[in-house]
């Protein structure tokens, strides 16, 4: 095959010019004849009993078509994707505010919030269990009947009393982290319609279609078959829409009224209702040699689940795989609980767990380089994996390994060789500047246990262009522009030649989710399967059209052509035709020429006993630096620069890679300064961007990505997914870059100006009151 | 025909094993094999033949490696 022409190249997204003309469509957008509006009866109550739901009076209403309770959903009334622990609609408790009580469908937006109003139900309030720890007890109120200890994880290798018995420095610290919200720009929202013959169709955005066709399935007791989801496109996501969010509320209230029914979230409704990143609280105590070889890593996660466990346990799994970074780790004792509370919904988020035991981690290693008076770029290098390293679950790192390369890139980059220089002119006398540094790998896929598998579908079109269809939905991270030049370069053809269809269950094979990094590679690989078995249908019908010999049929960019090479002559083309005529000459045959192509993911070498989910073969890696100037009199960090290193094996589109990257820091920018969902007593503190502080544009600082490509072997062209990784290390290099700058460690972020204002007074031996 | 079987998850717990093989007529379909697992529930289950996602009219074919699982995430 000729050298790649699209894959490498900087490719303007195929889906921009719609996104910024408005032209597109996204589910909040669309509308159909007759369309309803639905909506949700939320619970009044963090925990409470339910007494009594009337909804009489709600019926009455004219315009009101369609009020349903837990009476109505017809199959098992529960979702979720690991266990159905959710109520579809709630019938005996509620454990958080986001509950769903009932649903109304109504022929105006007013007319369904006055049904909602008009609904009345009673409640027998219950304690609320707010604090996971306390949860724990068994004396606390239980959220679910079979106790609030969702999952538990522990695993052990080495020796870790021995290695701190032995070690030259041990530091030990407990860490906070917040309750981030995905904040997308396109709140949960959709259209349902039904058919004549009764089928369902769900305009919705999400990340995985034909789990959600199964879930919704299962809760309205239909066969799969009779429900088509169509999840592309979707207006952001970040794992926030990976769980089922109005799919089945739509699909029911469609049912019930046979009419098209709409339901778009509040921002309020959203933040009240809808996933967040787990706070957890993580007990860690790293210990290192003399020489500054790392030791041992002893953890202790406790993550604050909420109401019901969605990826709860896979999420604790996977913070528990990333708790050792990308070092080695000899000896490791590392456990963790997932833990039910009435403290809203926590599931699946940009970086699946490690966001928070690598802020944790990061912060601990820079205090160990401190101790031991070490560069910390270079204690990080000393320590980094290489491939053919054991990590610290136990398995051989036998893929393609980015960390040090990483590292080097980041020791050039120019805030870090010139930091001292930079350090020294604060834009005024009471603001100090610093430079931190951070690094981790990131597992690509779902790891060893849950079989990993994607399929692509190719069709010659008559036009002579090519349908691709890859079922991974595009949630805004570009991964159609990517299966375009992956298409393109396995076909031969341009970009422009590729039509992409995504995200429906009805017209494309199931690839899994978009999700934990691995819809470019999983894509990829069956695409190139599906292309391989398309240019050998495509050099069938030209070989029997230009009556050549099979083997002499050679394709060049848009066409193919018979070459007779008689020997001892030089080659020459006996005939051409261009991939239209090829698709003229099938349909005069009564072909349409498609194929398909699969893939499985390849899993590391062992696993770890009992647990699913971990470790993972494959990792991106990336290390990111930053430069911030804290105002010491008010507390207030600014981010002045930041430089992003990740390696995505082959950047298969580097605008992509580079938009990921400036996402993803900003995205960690605002975990690390800003972003807390505050819930007390089971209330949310924090509904809209009022009180939720997100960065901005104003906020975002000059950011640099260099991109280091250590090519994977088995990614489709060296590839290998960077969607999550990009936002995780910038935090605890912010973090660090305090401490460089005022030489106060943060262990508790947000690191908000009044979080870091009072460590300053702390510091100076000042009353934190005074 | 012998067809290979896995099964993950909790769907472990429809055989002694994790990994087995199953011997069925020619002809046999994906339904048969789940009949014999006593595989009831099979609206929230994926089954995977040679890779790639199969319903329950799948014929099976000698030496076809089936995997059973429930749907799944992470990251």
């Amino acid at each position: 095959m000729d050298e790649p022409r699209w894959v490498g190249a900087r490719v303007s997204r195929i889906d921009a010019a719609d996104k910024v003309t408005g032209r597109l469509k996204f589910m909040s957008d669309l509308s159909f004849p007759g369309m309803l509006w639905g909506a949700v009866l939320r619970s009044a109550h963090p925990h409470a009993l339910i007494k009594k739901i009337d909804t009489s009076k709600a019926e009455a209403i004219d315009g009101v078509v369609a009020v349903l309770t837990h009476k109505d959903v017809p199959g098992l009334n529960g979702f979720g994707i690991v266990v159905p622990d959710q109520p579809v609609l709630c019938f005996d408790k509620v454990r958080y505010m986001g509950d769903a009580v009932a649903l109304v469908a109504a022929t105006s937006k007013e007319k369904a919030s006055e049904a909602l109003r008009a609904i009345e139900v009673e409640y027998e309030p219950l304690p609320v269990v707010d604090d996971p720890e306390e949860a724990m007890l068994e004396s606390s109120p239980k959220v679910h009947a079979d106790g609030n200890i969702h999952h538990h994880i522990k695993v052990e290798r080495g020796d870790v009393d021995a290695a701190f018995r032995e070690a030259a420095v041990v530091v030990e610290n407990t860490y906070y982290t917040p309750r981030q919200m995905h904040a997308f720009m396109e709140t949960e929202s959709g259209v349902a319609t039904m058919d004549e013959d009764g089928n369902i169709t769900v305009w919705c955005g999400s990340q995985h279609p034909f789990r959600d066709q199964l879930q919704i399935a299962r809760a309205l007791g239909m066969n799969p078959r009779k429900i088509q989801v169509v999840s592309t496109p979707t207006g952001g996501a970040f794992g926030g829409k990976d769980e089922i969010t109005v799919q089945i509320y739509l699909a029911l209230l469609a049912l019930r009224t046979g009419r098209p029914v709409k339901i778009v979230l509040s921002r309020e409704e959203s933040a009240v209702a809808g996933m967040k990143r787990h706070p957890m609280k993580i007990r860690m105590k790293t210990a290192a040699a003399a020489d500054g070889t790392l030791l041992a890593n002893e953890v202790r996660v406790v993550a604050d689940t909420g109401a019901y466990a969605s990826l709860g346990g896979p999420v604790v799994n996977l913070a528990i795989e990333h708790s050792c970074g990308a070092y080695r780790m000899p000896n490791v004792k590392l456990e963790g609980f997932c833990v039910y509370t009435n403290n809203g919904l926590a599931g699946a988020f940009r970086g699946f767990g490690a966001n928070q035991v690598i802020f944790a981690l990061e912060t601990q290693i820079d205090m160990i380089a401190e101790r031991l008076g070490m560069d910390r770029l270079e204690f990080r290098r000393k320590n980094a994996l290489r491939q053919g390293d054991v990590a610290a679950l136990g398995h051989t790192m036998t893929a393609s390994v980015g960390a040090v390369a990483t590292l080097d890139a980041a020791s050039k980059c120019e805030i870090w060789v010139r930091r001292e220089e930079l350090k020294a002119r604060p834009s005024a006398p009471h603001k100090k500047r610093g430079v931190g540094i951070a690094t981790e790998l990131h597992g690509c896929g779902l790891g060893v246990g849950l079989p990993d598998y994607g399929a692509a579908t190719i069709e010659l079109l008559p036009d002579g262009r090519f349908a691709v269809g890859v079922s991974c939905p595009e949630i805004g991270q570009g991964n159609t522009t990517a299966f375009a030049q992956m298409a393109a370069d396995s076909l031969g053809c341009s970009v422009e030649d590729i039509v992409m269809v995504s995200g429906d269950s009805r017209y494309t094979l199931d690839s899994g989710t978009s999700t934990a990094s691995r819809s470019v590679y999983t894509g990829g690989n069956a695409i190139r399967c599906a292309a391989a078995r398309m240019r050998e249908a495509i050099a069938d019908v030209a070989a029997e059209a230009l009556g050549a010999p099979r083997e002499e049929i050679a394709f060049g960019r848009g066409s193919v052509e018979a070459r007779s090479c008689p020997a001892g002559e030089p080659t020459r083309s006996a005939g051409r035709l261009s991939f239209r005529e090829i698709a003229c000459i099938a349909e005069s045959k009564g072909r349409r020429l498609k194929t398909e192509g699969d893939f499985i993911w390849p899993v590391a070498d062992r696993g770890v006993e009992g647990y699913f989910g971990l470790p993972h073969l494959i990792y991106s890696y990336i290390t990111q630096v930053a430069l911030v100037e804290v105002n010491t009199l008010t507390g207030e960090v600014e981010v002045l620069r930041a430089v992003s290193i990740p390696d995505p094996g082959k950047a298969i589109n580097p605008v992509g890679i580079e938009a990921q990257s400036e996402g993803g820091v900003v995205m960690g920018m605002g975990y690390a300064l800003m972003e807390d969902t505050v819930i007390e007593q089971g209330i949310t503190k924090t509904p809209n961007f009022s009180t939720y502080i997100i960065p901005t544009s104003v906020d975002a600082p000059e950011i640099e990505t260099i991109i280091v490509e250590e090519l994977e072997p088995s990614g489709p062209f060296g590839a290998k997914g960077i969607g999550e990784a990009v936002c995780v290390p910038i935090t605890p290099a912010i973090t660090n870059a305090i401490h460089d700058a005022t030489g106060i460690w943060i262990t508790h972020i947000p690191a908000t100006a009044e979080r870091v204002y009072m460590a300053l007074r702390k510091q100076a031996g000042e009353p934190a009151g005074a | 025909m012998k067809v290979n079987v896995v099964l993950f998850g909790t769907m472990r717990k429809y055989a002694k094993e994790d990994k087995f093989q199953m011997e069925f007529e020619e002809g046999a379909k994906l339904s048969d094999l789940l009949d014999r697992l006593k595989i009831e529930d099979r609206v929230y289950i994926i089954v995977l033949v040679n890779g790639r996602r199969a319903d329950e009219d799948t014929v099976l074919t000698d030496g076809a490696n089936v995997h059973i699982l429930t749907p799944v995430g992470g990251g």
